[in-house]
């Protein structure tokens, strides 16, 4: 087979891979056509814009809103954790902490014999 | 006064619906070729969609105003820089992920010289490649096997029928850089495919 018959059949089988494409690849490059060429009609392109800052300001809110929600949630879990690790890391013996009620129960009623 | 505004306005709208028309019959008769050349190239049917898609947006929005005739190189050589930009991408997350331990080291070959060399995404070798049983998936693979300077050398000149410089023009490159990429293309083809098809 010399090149130029061999370049023909190449050609050959390669349209008849792009004539056969499935449908749902067709329908996805003829999608991609229409959006790409919705950047041409003025009108589709204004509204666009017009949608911009309005939607920029919504994902603005959300953002913030959301940026809040954790923050809070994060310095909530944090303040309790760091009293955890306070008396975790204190030098007193953990059943003072269990036995708390009852050594403040005693002094209260201390104060109130006295 | 009023009246030549509502003249131009018109003439405006014409010019506008026949671009649009022109654009959409331009890239109506392209889109399949392009898209399977973005496939061969990076093996992904999905990402070949996008690449495409993503070409299709940059020529209306950057080139819709020059002549028709230079469309086709302008889209190929967007085409193409999409290609390379998924490439460069992959590379990237590739020494990401090795660098995290994820997968094996790569060789640290410089960027440039791995895209001039053999980028097969499926790691595959032409033996392989010969031993697929249909002629399609054959022609597929040895394409896909190719450098992907040499595949789309090809695929632009016998497929898109481009002429060298409008190919040199796509491809960013010299004619000289198009004629060896093309012509080592058609060798390496020949010899893996040529005693299947006779």
């Amino acid at each position: 087979m010399n090149e130029k018959d061999f370049l023909h059949k190449v050609r050959a089988r390669l349209d008849e891979e792009s004539d056969h494409l499935d449908a749902a690849t067709l329908s996805k490059l003829n999608q991609a056509r229409q959006a790409a060429l919705s950047q041409l009609n003025p009108q589709t392109s204004r509204k666009r814009k017009s949608w911009m800052p309005a939607t920029g300001l919504v994902a603005a809110i959300l953002l913030t809103s959301v940026f809040l929600f954790r923050t809070e949630e994060i310095i909530t879990a944090s303040d309790q954790g760091i009293d955890d690790i306070e008396i975790i890391a204190a030098s007193d013996d953990l059943e003072l902490y269990e036995q708390l009620d009852f050594y403040i129960w005693i002094a209260e009623d201390g104060k109130h014999a006295g | 006064m009023q009246h030549d505004c509502v003249i131009n306005k018109r003439i405006d709208k014409d010019r506008i619906l026949d671009k649009t028309r022109a654009l959409d019959q331009f890239l109506a008769q392209i889109e399949r070729r392009a898209f399977k050349i973005a496939e061969l190239a990076v093996s992904n049917r999905e990402e070949a969609l996008d690449i495409v898609q993503d070409s299709m947006f940059s020529l209306v929005r950057k080139y819709a105003n020059r002549p028709p005739e230079e469309w086709t190189p302008l889209f190929y050589r967007i085409l193409q820089s999409r290609i390379r930009d998924w490439y460069r991408k992959n590379k990237v997350r590739s020494k990401w992920m090795s660098w995290l331990g994820l997968r094996k080291s790569e060789d640290g070959e410089e960027m440039e010289n791995a895209l001039e060399s053999l980028p097969d995404p499926h790691g595959r070798d032409p033996s392989q490649v010969v031993a697929n049983e249909h002629s399609m998936e054959r022609l597929d693979d040895a394409i896909q096997v190719l450098p992907l300077r040499q595949q789309q050398a090809f695929l632009l000149r016998t497929w898109e029928g481009l002429s060298v410089a409008d190919t040199a023009i796509a491809m960013k490159c010299s004619q000289g850089s198009v004629k060896t990429h093309y012509s080592r293309a058609v060798h390496t083809l020949r010899d893996a495919l040529e005693e299947h098809w006779i």
